[in-house]
């Protein structure tokens, strides 16, 4: 019985790991495509040497 | 220039730069003499009942990579001060043969610091070397060969960054467990008085290590010096 | 590019959830409890396909780069940054399963045997790897010095493992199940499945994690060109 204590905790840490990494990384990616369209909104456009 | 006098050339340079101003040799000898303390009172050989064969394996060893370390950083912290990467960049010579010039200088070096060091620690653990002198002296002088291929690629990258003090021991020591984990363990068996016949393998082993990682050099140091 | 990334949205992470949920009921449900472990011995479906993982995606450092350093694109750099990260995270995860695995099997939480600790050390490796990054001056030179010790770093890679096999001996045979040696056909299944998914789940990561790279290069990029625009 003790040893399905190890095994919930095993994957249940592989589990926060990845839904973290991958939570992290839709985040980080939300981040850049506004700071992107933010930017490309404020520049002139194109044409300049 | 051709590649061959260009390293000894190199080579040269730093030997008679170190041999004015004796400071890197200084600084690591100084340092592997602290070690030492330091293990005297970590182990307390005496209270314990612990002799040299037991743990001298060790003790040569962090006292080898820790010194070394402090070695290799510093010959290229001296270049990048005194602007002298530049200097090398422009040198009309492969950059392949300052990585030979540089690494042999770095195995000098470190063998110099050892040269010292290692019959002060035999004296600290009380323990005679001149039975297992010769066959020491090669385990120690093929390891920090490897070492120092390594050591010299990594301590060139880690000069053109920020950090690069904090830097070079946290990419070499990992990169070279091979050479800690052979050296430390035909150390072992050389302390304990058995023949060169026991560890040859970990010496040849040790060899390669330092044969790949001097091709790795002479093959990157090239993109490293770039600007 | 943009294809292969809308290839990744649309097809491959559908295709990934199906399969981690199938690999969970074949782990769990499907194969057999091993005869001397027991129930614990079904972390092995995870812990060894992220071991496989973590290095396919190290060998991916490796390849971009070399292609890096040869052709001296930054597109391979990105891939080599985003191949590293995921490759760490998947050590992390080989690492944290180990010693709860070893605790219930062979009582002790570390047991510096050669898998292991070989693990050990090329995450040790590939975490440098990464801050090397965050310390280098430019974009530029970081990719180039990323790339030396990518190179350097795979090249040790068998060094290692073969230096910590001879300082330990061998992984402990792990699994038995009846009275024969190796895997049941069952257990064979459920772990060739979950190697499939994990292999999957990893391309998918990787797309998600290099484009993200992508982004960020063209951010530097347009702020580079506003920082200019702005003072000429």
């Amino acid at each position: 019985m003790k040893s399905f204590h190890y095994l919930f905790w095993a994957y249940t840490l592989i589990w926060i790991v990845l839904a973290g990494y991958l939570l992290s990384l839709s985040l980080r990616l939300k981040a850049i495509s506004s700071q992107l369209r933010r930017l490309k909104s404020r520049l002139p456009p194109d044409g300049e040497p | 220039m051709t590649p061959r006098s260009a390293s000894l050339t190199l080579c040269a340079k730093d030997l008679r730069q170190e041999l004015r101003t004796r400071e890197s040799f200084t600084a690591a000898f100084f340092f592997a003499l602290l070690i030492q303390l330091v293990f005297g009172f970590a182990f307390d050989f005496q209270d314990l009942g612990l002799g040299f064969p037991d743990v001298g394996a060790g003790v040569i060893w962090i006292t080898l990579t820790f010194s070394s370390i402090l070695s290799f950083q510093n010959s290229f912290l001296i270049e990048r001060e005194t602007s002298c990467l530049t200097a090398l960049r422009l040198c009309p010579c492969e950059p392949s043969a300052m990585f030979v010039g540089k690494f042999l200088a770095n195995v000098l070096f470190v063998l110099a610091v050892q040269g010292v060091v290692l019959p002060i620690s035999a004296l600290f653990f009380s323990y005679d070397l001149s039975g297992v002198a010769l066959p020491l002296a090669l385990v120690v002088a093929v390891n920090a060969a490897g070492f120092s291929a390594l050591g010299t690629l990594f301590a060139a990258v880690s000069v053109r960054t920020r950090r690069s003090e904090l830097l070079l021991p946290l990419l070499l020591l990992p990169a070279a467990t091979p050479i800690v984990i052979w050296g430390v363990k035909a150390t072992r068996i050389c302390l304990a008085g058995r023949g060169v016949g026991e560890f040859a393998y970990l010496v040849g082993l040790s060899g390669c290590f330092g044969v790949i990682f001097i091709v790795a050099g002479i093959l990157l140091f090239d993109y490293v010096l770039e600007e | 590019m943009e294809r292969a990334l809308r290839f990744a949205d649309t097809v491959l992470f559908p295709l990934v959830t199906v399969l981690m949920v199938a690999s969970l009921y074949f782990v769990f449900r499907v194969a057999p409890n091993e005869v001397t472990m027991g129930a614990v011995q079904r972390i092995f479906y995870f812990h060894v396909p992220s071991a496989w993982v973590a290095f396919l995606a190290f060998f991916l450092v490796f390849l971009a780069s070399v292609l890096h350093l040869a052709t001296r694109r930054m597109i391979w750099d990105t891939l080599a940054h985003a191949a590293a990260e995921l490759g760490v995270l998947f050590c992390g995860i080989v690492l944290m399963t180990g010693p709860i695995w070893a605790r219930p099997a062979w009582g002790t939480w570390w047991t510096w045997e050669a898998r292991l600790t070989t693990t050990l050390v090329l995450e040790l490796v590939f975490v440098a790897y990464l801050l090397l990054r965050s310390q280098a001056e430019s974009p530029a030179q970081g990719a180039r010095l990323a790339a030396v010790v990518g190179i350097a770093g795979f090249l040790d890679v068998p060094l290692i493992y073969f230096s910590v096999k001879i300082w330990r001996g061998h992984h402990p045979i792990v699994f038995k199940t009846g009275g024969g040696e190796g895997l049941e056909p069952v257990m064979l299944q459920a772990f060739a499945l979950c190697m499939v998914t994990f292999t999957l789940f990893f391309i998918l990561l990787l797309a998600l994690r290099f484009r993200l790279g992508l982004l960020q290069e063209d951010l530097a990029e347009l702020r580079e060109a506003a920082r200019s625009g702005r003072t000429t």
